[in-house]
């Protein structure tokens, strides 16, 4: 059975559809077959990263969820951006888009998903797909779409930016996923300032949190140029950001 | 410490007081000394214009009697032992009306050695007049008309007092000189009031060399007072003729007193203060001997400067040798030659003043404007030193309008402002640094968050499911993997 990972932050802009993307990208050359679901519907945007433009998807994730559609219809194998990088030949990628559509965002936001439609839809999409893991890049904060994502999760990933703000948000989210028994909660600092600090900067966070950190990873203006065009760690597998998250890689992986 | 926005506009200023000031001195000094120069010439010229005039004025007398003489030895046989016969008298004064025609004053007297003394004048009457006098007779002096001398009747005046021409002066100095002489001042008993003259004089001789008589003319002081007088010398300036003694002859303004105790004033006394003050200067600095040929020189009196300008009087021609010893003073007021000059330098003084203040005034705001930038430069410093920098601060605006400038200030400005902003990156990288590792979590505030969420049926009914779905899906799970297992050997 395929593993739920939810990517979650408090703030938004704190890099969860970059971590997720790499993560994804990762994952699927080490030979997972990989999905990736945008529920972030305020703003969805994941899809930018595998140059998948809107025109090209028919269906998204509502259009399933409503049943206007076949889950197999509404996922797109993107796994083209992997271009015969892939370390073993079964891995592959696959994006279930978020609603483009201004008039199902409001519905959405209107009636909220069922957590029982969304955890079986999610069920059906790692049965017909064979993935051994769906990673769902959330909407930033804590409200109602988020919870159900969380609370339906194996794994919950907080990604974090080291300042005071994202200390005392993330304390909460970590709380209520300890309150809604996810099996394991992670944690991946982003755009933290002084290399020099991170070992310090890590063991700070865990002692604090009570939960395993992934890595940190340093505001990199290579990142930054590269935006949300192109997957990072594809595009430089010898960077040293690339290794971190290799190494996160490893540990969704074998939890 | 002494701000640079009090010294720099303070050394500008100084400097631009300095350069105005200099340039007003020397143009004053050099105007006082065009003034000087001009005092100097203007005196020199009216000195040497008297001295021509006057040269004149004694020439006449002296021509006189030397042609008068000539003509007289020209004539040898013309018996002058009787020189009061009535047509001797008429045949002389025939000579003397032609060559005296030119001039009012001209006098001509003819004494032999018996003591006899024929005078033509017209003087005191503008009619032709003899004045006879015979010493064998008495020597009183009878005037008479010389259209009537001969025919008798009352003579139009009479002197009593005795006159014998052997006596005077310039008639020994001529016999004694056997030429041409002039006599020293004395007072004619030949005038009215007994006026005081000099007297030119030439003997003549007969063929055994013995005197036949001597021709003289009397050149009056008082005349040479007029002439002075009715010179168009400029305003306040005064010219008088005095001699080595310092005795007054004659002076172009002032009334001047006759004669005391038969003798001329002192021009120490004369009543033109003036006159008065500057022989007082001369006598002082020189002894009125001594005065030198052409000398110009100031002297102050009171609150008062005056040019002066003295020279020695008919040195040359026909009076070399003579032994007249006439000095001439020519006076100027320095405020008169020099009021137009130093209004003029009054109004440039004040131009300059004025000048001045607009120089140090534009001088101050030009220095400012220069010195303003590195101000800014000090105060931002200073304000990143204690940490108050952030780019709404004003001077960090005025540092930026700063870099804007096509100079030295505005590359040091551009400089400047860039090393601060890297700075302030860097205080701000070190802050961050600092921030992320103070991971510091508000647990009330924590716990009260979560309180509401928790709280709510939403979540607990979310929790509920959550568990159900974990379960079902551990059921899910468990047959497939019994399933793997028996199908895996
Ligand atoms: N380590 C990093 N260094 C520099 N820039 C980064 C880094 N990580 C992410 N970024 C940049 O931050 C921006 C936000 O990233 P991203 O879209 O992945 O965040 P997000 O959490 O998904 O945002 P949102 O909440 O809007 O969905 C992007 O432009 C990305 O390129
Ligand atoms: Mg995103």
């Amino acid at each position: 059975m395929g593993k739920i990972i939810s990517v979650h932050s408090f703030r938004g802009g704190t890099g969860k559809s970059n971590v997720t993307a790499n993560l994804a990208a990762l994952l699927a050359r080490l030979g997972k077959r990989v999905g990736i679901v945008d529920t972030d519907i305020q703003s969805p945007g994941i899809h930018v990263l595998f140059n998948l433009s809107p025109e090209r998807f028919r269906y998204a994730l509502n259009d399933y969820l409503w049943g206007k559609c076949r889950i197999e219809e509404a996922a797109y194998d993107v796994s083209g951006v992997l271009e015969g990088r892939r370390l073993k030949d079964a891995g592959s990628l696959h994006l279930i888009p978020g609603s483009m559509r201004t008039g199902e965002i409001t519905r959405i936001l209107r009636d909220g998903y069922d957590v029982g439609l969304l955890n079986s839809g999610f069920q059906e999409l790692m049965e017909r797909l064979e993935l051994t893991h769906l990673l769902i890049d959330t909407h930033p904060g804590v409200n109602e779409e988020t919870l159900l994502s969380i609370a339906i999760s194996d794994i919950l990933l907080l990604i974090l930016r080291p300042d005071q703000q994202d200390y005392q948000g993330t304390a909460i989210t970590v709380e209520l996923a300890r309150q809604l028994e996810v099996e394991q909660t992670f944690m991946l600092v982003n755009k933290a300032i002084n290399p020099r600090d991170f070992t310090a900067l890590k063991q700070r966070v865990e002692s604090t949190y009570h939960v395993p950190v992934l890595g940190v990873l340093p505001l990199s203006g290579d990142v930054a140029i590269l935006g949300s065009g192109d997957i990072f760690a594809l595009a430089n597998p010898d960077h040293p950001v690339t290794s971190v998250l290799e190494a996160a890689a490893q540990r969704i992986d074998a939890a | 410490m002494t701000s640079i926005r009090v010294v720099f506009p303070l050394i500008f200023a100084l400097q631009i007081f300095v350069a105005v000031g200099l340039t007003g001195a020397i143009a004053y000094v050099s105007h006082m000394r065009e003034a000087q120069d001009t005092a100097k010439e203007i005196l020199e010229l009216i000195g040497n214009m008297i001295d021509d005039q006057l040269y004149r004025f004694l020439s006449q007398p002296i021509d006189l009697t030397q042609v008068y003489a000539d003509s007289l030895r020209g004539r040898p046989d013309l018996p002058l032992d009787d020189l009061l016969e009535p047509r001797l008298v008429k045949k002389l004064s025939n000579g003397v009306w032609t060559q005296a025609q030119m001039t009012r004053w001209a006098n001509l007297s003819i004494a032999n050695s018996a003591g006899q003394n024929l005078r033509f004048d017209r003087r005191e009457y503008g009619k032709k007049v003899v004045k006879v006098s015979d010493i064998r007779r008495g020597g009183g002096v009878e005037w008479r008309l010389l259209e009537n001398y001969g025919k008798g009747g009352m003579p139009l005046e009479v002197q009593e007092a005795a006159y014998d021409p052997r006596t005077e002066a310039y008639y020994r100095d001529a016999l004694a000189k056997g030429g041409l002489v002039v006599s020293p001042i004395h007072f004619s008993p030949l005038l009215q009031g007994s006026a005081p003259v000099v007297t030119v004089a030439e003997p003549v001789y007969d063929a055994h060399g013995r005197p036949r008589a001597v021709v003289s003319s009397d050149i009056y002081l008082a005349g040479i007072g007029r002439y002075l007088q009715n010179l168009h010398l400029p305003n306040s300036s005064i010219a008088f003729l005095f001699f080595a003694e310092g005795h007054l002859i004659a002076g172009s303004r002032g009334s001047f007193p006759g004669p005391i105790a038969g003798r001329l004033p002192l021009a120490t006394a004369s009543s033109d203060p003036i006159i008065r003050a500057t022989a007082g200067y001369i006598g002082e600095r020189y002894g009125f001997l001594a005065v030198p040929d052409a000398e110009s020189f100031r002297y102050v009196r009171g609150e008062q400067h005056n040019y002066v300008h003295t020279d020695h009087l008919l040195t040359d021609r026909q009076f070399a040798g003579l032994g007249l010893d006439w000095r001439l003073a020519v006076v100027i007021e320095e405020s008169d030659l020099i009021e137009n000059l130093i209004t003029g330098i009054h109004s440039a003084a004040w131009l300059s003043l004025g000048l001045l203040v607009l120089a140090v005034a534009v001088g101050s705001w030009t220095a400012a404007g220069m010195i303003r930038p590195i101000l800014t430069l000090g105060k931002v410093a200073a304000a990143l030193e204690k940490d108050e920098l952030d780019a709404r601060h004003l001077d960090i605006r005025q540092l930026e309008r700063d870099t804007r400038r096509r100079n030295e200030f505005g590359e040091l400005a551009h400089v400047f402002l860039r090393m601060v902003l890297e700075v302030r990156a860097r205080h701000d990288l070190l802050e961050a640094q600092l921030e992320q590792l103070r991971v510091n979590i508000d647990e009330a505030d924590t716990q009260a968050k979560i309180r509401q969420i928790a709280d709510t049926e939403f979540f607990a009914d979310l929790k509920a499911k959550a568990t159900r779905i974990r379960e079902e899906r551990k059921r899910a799970a468990e047959p497939s993997a019994q399933a793997f297992a028996e199908h895996d050997p």
